[in-house]
């Protein structure tokens, strides 16, 4: 079960300077139209909306333009969400007052006794999608979809391993198991502290979305954005990029020999594709092979060898972001295995903001040796797109 | 799953977002229609959206099943030439892909209508051109821009 939190006037505030940046950026990327720009963010108007337990989970926060609605921000108040600004809605206008009337006309329709008198409050009944909820006291006495106003049944749900049905309703805070709550609260707080030490002598009005403000600022932002680098001459980023080349793969079987040519290019260990399919085992040009999979330790072998030992190769069979990012900040570059197919990775990109509620952007600069004989560079792969079977790096062996 | 107009939408916006890092095609590029990708067994496994500039493909954005942004790959490398592109017409013309086929299929043979598919894995985007010898014996030809292969399995 989770513990209550309340949030304290700065983390409200904080919050909201998250949200205000967010839709600034999203206003700048153009995601969000012009008619966004300078746009009211009426954090003052917004309307709580709980969770299924009782706690704040986040407000839906009207966007105006002048007296005209554009549409609504849900910004989280609640660190279990994980991010700051949810999601966003354009077009619709959100008039809490509008739909509590109607909501009460329905329970009325229904027969509820008490639908005039009962508190209602806004629901996360099924994250994210929100009913009324009339209280008696603290007792509930119907709970409403939005929009369809068709009761939603009360809770049936026993030990939670199977996944909520389409209209059930269900705790988003009390299901969320424990190792996921730390992460996403962990993620929650690292966005809030670095926003709020950026902007601690420097706020903004929090209430306008102003996307020349944001980019005015740029240049000192970009670091809070987003982090990317890709191999330069060295690990010194004033040194001249790019040195890397992409090898096309000179069979349809031979991206492994095209990937380990291009690492060892990269190092100054210049050999010809067959030379390196010849050593992998891989056949030749008329008679080529792939690599099974019981012998990627080979890849090891042969970087050692091809390099005379000069270089250290290393196989990791759990790769991760961390990874990609930490041997690229080396200036080092890494062959990934995907599920059968090779390729090498020369760069990354992780941006620090949610789009419209998908999680950050985490990227991979590729070079991959398909198709045969030409290869393409791709900027970006998408990093929670793909499976990564492996990865091989090497170092320069220190004495 | 989404629609070829609804991928070339998305592809649009990774564009404009970024997310396929290509000023060149950004700028200058016709993003063509987008061409469903299939799995060897027929289900949808995403979309191809191919970027063209002067009658050389630039780059594609690959996109899954659902729409989910998997890459943009760029075939101009970092350079602002067209170049060492291949032709557009070698990825996305289907009878272009039939006669590359055709130099590698068996006389008599009857060729179906090329698919875009992908050999083992879909980072490895190819047009796969079906063959039927005739003893009646079936098999599968691979072709990727100039490069045509059998399948092996």
């Amino acid at each position: 079960m989770a513990k209550k939190q309340k949030p304290s006037s700065d983390a409200q505030r904080n919050t909201r300077l998250a949200a205000w940046i967010e839709l600034s950026a999203l206003r700048a990327a153009e995601v969000l139209p012009q008619s966004f720009e300078k746009a009211r963010i009426a954090f003052d108007d917004g309307t709580p909306v709980y969770d299924v337990n009782g706690e704040l989970l986040f407000m839906r926060v009207p966007l105006l333009q002048t007296r005209n609605a554009l549409g609504w921000a849900d910004v989280a108040v609640h660190p279990t969400l994980g991010e700051p600004l949810l999601a966003t809605s354009t077009g619709a206008a959100w008039d809490a007052k509008a739909f509590e009337q109607a909501g009460r006309k329905a329970a009325r329709t229904l027969g509820v006794k008490e639908a005039d008198k009962a508190d209602v409050r806004f629901v996360a009944y099924s994250y994210p999608k929100v009913a009324l909820q009339f209280l008696v006291g603290r007792k509930e006495v119907v709970m409403l979809e939005l929009f369809t106003w068709i009761p939603v049944p009360p809770s049936t749900r026993g030990p939670r391993i199977e996944p909520p049905s389409n209209f059930e309703r269900w705790s988003f805070l009390d299901e969320m198991p424990d190792d996921e709550r730390a992460t996403r609260v962990a993620r929650f707080d690292n966005r809030l502290e670095r926003w709020q030490d950026y902007f601690r002598t420097r706020a903004p009005r929090l209430d306008i979305v102003d996307s020349r403000l944001l980019l005015s600022r740029l240049d000192l932002l970009r670091p809070l954005l987003y982090a990317s680098r890709e191999l330069h001459f060295s690990t010194r980023n004033a040194d001249h990029f790019t040195c890397y080349e992409v090898r096309g793969q000179e069979t349809n079987v031979w991206c492994v020999a095209a990937s380990v040519q291009m690492l060892l290019d990269f190092y100054r260990y210049e050999y010809t594709q067959v030379r390196l399919a010849s050593e992998l085992g891989l056949g030749t040009l008329a008679n080529p092979n792939g690599l099974p999979y019981s012998r990627d330790g080979d890849v090891v072998t042969v970087i050692e060898k091809m390099s005379v030992n000069a270089l250290d190769a290393t196989m990791n069979t759990t790769p991760s972001f961390s990874e990609f990012v930490s041997e690229i900040d080396a200036n080092r570059p890494l062959i990934s295995f995907v599920p059968g197919h090779s390729r090498t990775v020369a760069g990354y990109y992780r941006s620090f903001l949610a789009i419209i509620g998908l999680p950050a952007f985490r990227g991979l600069l590729v070079y991959d040796p398909w198709p045969p004989n030409v290869g393409v560079i791709t900027r970006w792969e998408n990093f929670d797109a793909t499976t990564y079977r492996r990865t091989f790096t090497a170092r320069v062996h220190r004495a | 799953m989404i629609s070829g107009s609804e991928a070339r939408r998305i592809a649009t916006a990774a564009l404009a977002s970024g997310a396929a890092d290509d000023p060149l095609a950004r700028d200058r590029g016709r993003m063509l229609d987008a061409i469903d990708i299939r799995a060897p067994n027929g289900t949808l496994a995403g979309w191809f959206v191919p970027m063209e500039l002067d009658g050389a493909l630039l780059g594609f954005v690959q996109l899954g099943a659902d729409g989910r942004f998997r890459r943009y790959a760029a075939l101009h490398g970092r350079s602002e030439s067209t170049a060492t592109c291949p032709r557009v017409s070698d990825w996305v013309d289907r009878d272009v892909i039939t006669d590359r086929a055709r130099q590698l299929s068996s006389a008599g043979s009857e060729l179906g209508t090329p698919v875009l598919s992908y050999d083992t894995h879909p980072d490895r985007l190819a047009w796969t051109v079906r063959e039927v010898s005739r003893q009646g014996a079936s098999s599968t030809i691979f072709v990727a821009g100039t490069e045509a292969w059998r399948s092996s399995g």
